[in-house]
């Protein structure tokens, strides 16, 4: 990315969207300035290129529909992030409803695409790793990515997520404990 | 590093690259795709209401019409029963079956959705618009 993007800053890009003749330049500089943050976000809770397309795409769409509402009580960074985190948690929640499967089905479904992945690079470790990270309920997984990934503060995760930093202190340690216990017995 | 204390010492040794790769020019595609998915929903405004006819009301009006009677028929026969619990059990299955039969736009005009322009009812957000409002079968079969 370049360029333009960055001579922005959020405020700027929400105000020139509000200018009418300029909303749809005001929104390409916005795709493009978090188009891979919140691709990656996504990627790492539903695993799937695909799935993980057409939910960036609707967290696009509801934005651009909502964006002139907007009120700026949180950063557009953490509005969108909680937008593609609602999404995608959805998204996992519609699939367990429509296959009418137990949580293990679809963890082994996302397990299985991630064997198959031709997108997936990582070594036997990595692949471990997520394995392990499928054992996880959901947003036990996300606080994980998004802290150990992301490397986000538990501040900043607190906002978008709209939980206390205690409680994530606790996820995250949870999480690790739980993906140390799944690595050392596999 | 920033990890909080007790985090594990094997987490730690793994790599945090990220494993996951793109298609080739993904990025770069990503924005015109988009903006045609916007402009199309611009220009096509859909309205719930547009797909509903009068034999799609009539066919979920018969539907639910056998299974209410089927429920009540059930429930008066073995209201004394201790199998009571099993039977309603059954019949809340066998209506919430009956459900994914109706055709949603009928679901969604009945519950009140609003529909925005460009905002195709998929099963997506019918599912969200049912959970978001806490609505269960039979609230719906409440209002059908």
């Amino acid at each position: 990315m370049g360029d333009r993007t960055s001579v922005h800053t959020d405020r700027e890009l929400v105000a020139l969207f509000r200018i009418k003749e300029k909303r749809h330049y005001a929104f390409d500089l916005i795709v493009k300035k978090y188009q891979e943050k919140l691709y990656w976000h996504i990627r790492k809770l539903l695993i799937n290129h695909d799935d993980t397309d057409d939910t960036l795409q609707n967290t696009f769409v509801k934005a651009w529909g909502a964006l002139d509402g907007f009120r700026e009580d949180a950063g557009l960074y953490t509005w969108l992030y909680r937008i593609a985190t609602n999404e995608a948690l959805t998204l996992l929640n519609h699939k367990r409803r429509r296959l009418m499967l137990p949580l293990v089905d679809v963890e082994k479904q996302l397990t299985a695409s991630l064997e198959t992945d031709e997108y997936f690079n990582g070594d036997e470790l990595q692949l471990a790793l997520q394995k392990a990270l499928l054992k996880l309920p959901d947003k036990q997984r996300l606080v994980f990515n998004m802290k150990y990934f992301n490397e986000m503060k538990y501040e900043e995760m607190a906002e978008i997520l709209e939980t206390s930093v205690g409680a994530l202190k606790a996820s995250y340690h949870l999480a690790v404990k739980k993906i140390e216990k799944f690595i050392t017995e596999h | 590093m920033k990890q909080q204390e007790n985090t594990g010492k094997f987490i730690e040794t793994l790599k945090r690259d990220n494993p996951f790769g793109v298609p080739e020019g993904y990025f770069q595609s990503f924005p015109d795709r988009l903006n045609n998915t916007i402009e199309a929903l611009d220009k096509k405004p859909l309205t719930v209401k547009k797909n509903i006819n009068w034999l799609t009301y009539a066919a979920a009006a018969a539907l639910l019409l056998f299974v209410l009677a089927g429920s009540r028929y059930l429930l008066h026969y073995t209201n004394q029963n201790k199998a009571l619990t099993n039977l309603q059990r059954e019949i809340s299955q066998e209506v919430e079956h009956s459900l994914y039969s109706i055709n949603e736009d009928i679901i969604l005009e009945v519950m009140g959705y609003e529909s925005i322009a460009g905002d195709t009812p998929d099963d997506n957000k019918i599912i969200d618009f049912l959970i978001n409002d806490d609505i269960g079968e039979y609230e719906l079969m409440h209002a059908l």
